[in-house]
């Protein structure tokens, strides 16, 4: 049973630091937790720039703990996010299920985890040893949440929900795919699951890949792509891939999907069900890709739909929390936020594998060590601003080293004259204060641009982007603005619901001539740079409390052009992980076509940038 | 080493594997149709974290 330094001093609370670490799949993490707080978090790949690093988070650990100045010995436990000896079991039992094609997986999976995986204890220790030499790691206490558990402990301690029914739908874990949980006061119970193979985010991942995307990171390209087509594959996909029930369960028909046996998503029947071969990554795409694109978005929707409404009418809860790469979609939760009966819905932003991290810290906390939850009014992910900083001396002593030529502003000026260089048409990479943790950059590690400029999302897209002409940017609001643009009230604050712009902001109604990426052509809005060619926009909204430095230069803006939104992407390039460092950022600048680079109150200018001579030449990062 | 242990693996699936594999889908019984596919999860003991599995 659970130890407490409670009981053994007399003075700390039982669990007051504790470390979670999320590893060895994609997206690895680590997570500080210090008296129940969520003080640091930070992904891995933020630091040696190789996207979604599935190796152990050294750096991600190192900062927390450097963060917080706080020792390994003095961690009360380190949290890994899920159980090995339980995916073990599942990884046997599947390759045992579909022997003899199981066999090239087998052959390639087994010897990494008889070679470590399945002693984890033990290789946690290694590497932390490896890290902090002389230090005791031997008698730190390693404890392992559920996979699932940990996406629930994430979606629903940090939410701002005393009460609220929690849902967790991803890929797979150990073996739930889809969990729904029941969260009151520090309660987390677990109600209902559905086991591997039968899961929704693996489905979703099909059709990604069917479609010629990334499985594990183009997911978001499919739910851009959807808007363009429309869902006529919606019945096939019923009567021949997924059974759905009323209560929103489901099970795949695995005759159509390899997933679980081989390295593709799915098989020559699934190809022959929909008429062509998968797409070839990189070719073009057709009418087919987005009227696929469509219907699957549309059948998940549904599920999602479904679920919520079960889970309501069965426990009568008043608030949903959602977590799991299915909980990034943020139409279907736009949707969900619409038409479920839910009054609130609080989504975990991040809510992918890295989010494990967090949620397995929270476990330990509440769940092991018992400890009472502290319901905060915003919720407890402090704007998901829990990365490193760059303080001003660290960024001038950078550039001073490159000569790189800079002007310095009060905080006074610089939001005005970087709200009039937005105004002229320019693209600004802004670089501020504590690096954001989870997949969506909120205004810290952000390329910013004028959303009123019809041609700015083809020339983000393609000449600072580097990516498909088709994708959608986002808007970042101010809050207090948010329904005079957009339809939807209250806050938005990571970019994970999608909701109409206004039909007071709209410009133009559909012109039925336009088909496919043509739609693109149309200016819908005075917006048109954020607006899909639905209408719809996956928008942010910005409080002056939560960062105040990004909401600033919003009121810059609109006090310049009257208009209180801008595009907000991440600062990176196709391929590329968000920017961390002064560096980093600087290389992306020089990288790209990006006119300004904003770092703290220090502005640089690209066109007076001719005289550095360092080789920034670009760097090849592998296409997402 | 690595080759060894490879060489049992191998043996391992060609010997257990293959043969639970062919049965399985030999004396599949077709499924039951179902009102839900949902399982009740099992309520964890306090020191589940403890363990690995």
């Amino acid at each position: 049973m659970p130890s407490t330094k409670k009981e053994n001093q007399g003075v700390a609370i039982p669990g007051s630091a504790i470390l979670g670490i999320s590893a060895y799949y994609h997206d690895s993490a680590a997570a500080l937790l210090v008296e129940g707080k969520l003080v640091a978090a930070a992904e891995e790949e933020r630091f040696t720039r190789v996207k979604h690093d599935a190796g152990f988070p050294e750096h991600a650990v190192r900062f927390c703990l450097d963060h917080a100045a706080l020792t390994l010995d003095e961690l009360d436990c380190i949290v890994f996010y899920d159980k090995p000896l339980l995916k073990f079991s599942r990884l046997v039992k599947t390759f045992l299920d579909w022997a003899p094609k199981s066999m090239d997986a087998y052959m390639i999976a087994m010897p990494l985890w008889l070679g470590g995986k399945i002693a984890m204890r033990k290789n946690l220790r290694t590497c932390l040893a490896a890290m902090y030499p002389g230090q005791d790691v031997a008698s730190l206490k390693i404890l392992f949440s559920e996979h699932h558990q940990a996406h629930a402990a994430s979606a629903f301690y940090p939410s701002p929900f005393e009460d609220a029914a929690v849902l967790c739908l991803d890929g797979v874990g150990e073996w739930a795919t889809t969990s729904a949980w029941l969260g009151r006061g520090h309660q987390l119970d677990p109600l209902w699951q559905i086991d591997f193979p039968h899961s929704l985010g693996l489905l979703y991942s099909a059709f990604t890949y069917y479609c010629g995307f990334k499985v594990n990171s183009g997911e978001y390209k499919l739910m851009g792509l959807a808007p363009y087509g429309e869902p006529k594959y919606v019945q096939p996909i019923l009567d021949h891939l997924i059974d759905i029930k009323s209560d929103g369960s489901f099970r795949l028909n695995m005759d159509y999907f390899d997933y679980a046996a081989g390295f593709k998503m799915v098989n020559s029947r699934f190809e022959q069900l929909f008429g062509a071969a998968t797409r070839r990554p990189e070719s073009a795409l057709t009418q087919r890709e987005m009227d696929i694109a469509s219907s699957i978005q549309y059948v998940t929707e549904e599920v999602v739909l479904k679920l919520a409404n079960a889970l309501h009418e069965e426990h009568g809860v008043k608030h949903l929390c959602m977590a799991g790469g299915v909980a990034l979609n943020c139409v279907a939760n736009g949707r969900l936020s619409r038409e479920s009966p839910f009054e609130r819905i609080w989504v975990q932003p991040a809510s992918g594998d890295s989010g494990g991290a967090v949620g397995a810290a929270y476990a330990a906390y509440h769940d092991y060590y018992g400890n009472e939850r502290g319901v905060e009014a915003d919720d407890g992910m402090s704007g998901c601003y829990l990365g490193p900083a760059s303080r001003d001396v660290e960024v001038q002593n950078y550039l001073d080293g490159l000569s790189a030529p800079y002007q310095r502003y009060s905080d006074e000026d610089l939001y005005e004259r970087v709200a009039a260089i937005l105004d002229e048409k320019n693209v600004v990479g802004w670089y501020q204060g504590r690096m954001e943790f989870g997949p969506r950059a909120l205004g810290h590690r952000s390329i910013l641009g004028d959303p009123r400029d019809r041609d700015m999302q083809t020339v983000m897209n393609l000449k600072i982007k580097k990516r498909e002409s088709f994708r959608p940017f986002a808007p970042a609001v101010k809050e207090e603005k948010l329904s005079e643009w957009f339809a939807g009230e209250g806050q938005s604050p990571y970019m994970l619901f999608v909701m109409p712009v206004n039909e007071v902001k709209r410009t133009a109604t559909e012109d039925q001539t336009l088909t496919g990426l043509d739609r693109l052509k149309l200016q819908r809005s005075q917006i048109p740079a954020v607006t899909h060619v639905d209408y719809s926009a996956r928008v942010q909204t910005v409080s002056a409390k939560r960062s105040p430095r990004f909401y600033a230069l919003l009121d810059a803006f609109e006090k310049c052009t009257g208009c209180p939104v801008l595009i907000n992407t991440s600062f990176n390039v196709r391929g590329e992980p968000i920017v961390c460092t002064p560096e980093d950022a600087y290389r992306c600048f020089m990288t790209t076509d990006m006119d300004y680079l904003v770092m703290n109150n220090f502005v640089l200018a690209k066109k007076d940038q001719v005289d550095v001579k360092v080789d920034f030449s670009e760097q090849a990062f592998p296409l997402d | 080493m690595q080759t060894l242990l490879k060489a049992g693996l191998f043996i391992v699936y060609v010997l257990v594997f293959i043969p639970y594999g062919l049965c399985r889908r030999l004396f599949l019984r077709p499924e039951q149709a179902a009102a839900s596919y949902r399982q009740v999860s099992k309520k964890r003991p306090a020191d589940h974290m403890e363990k690995m599995r």
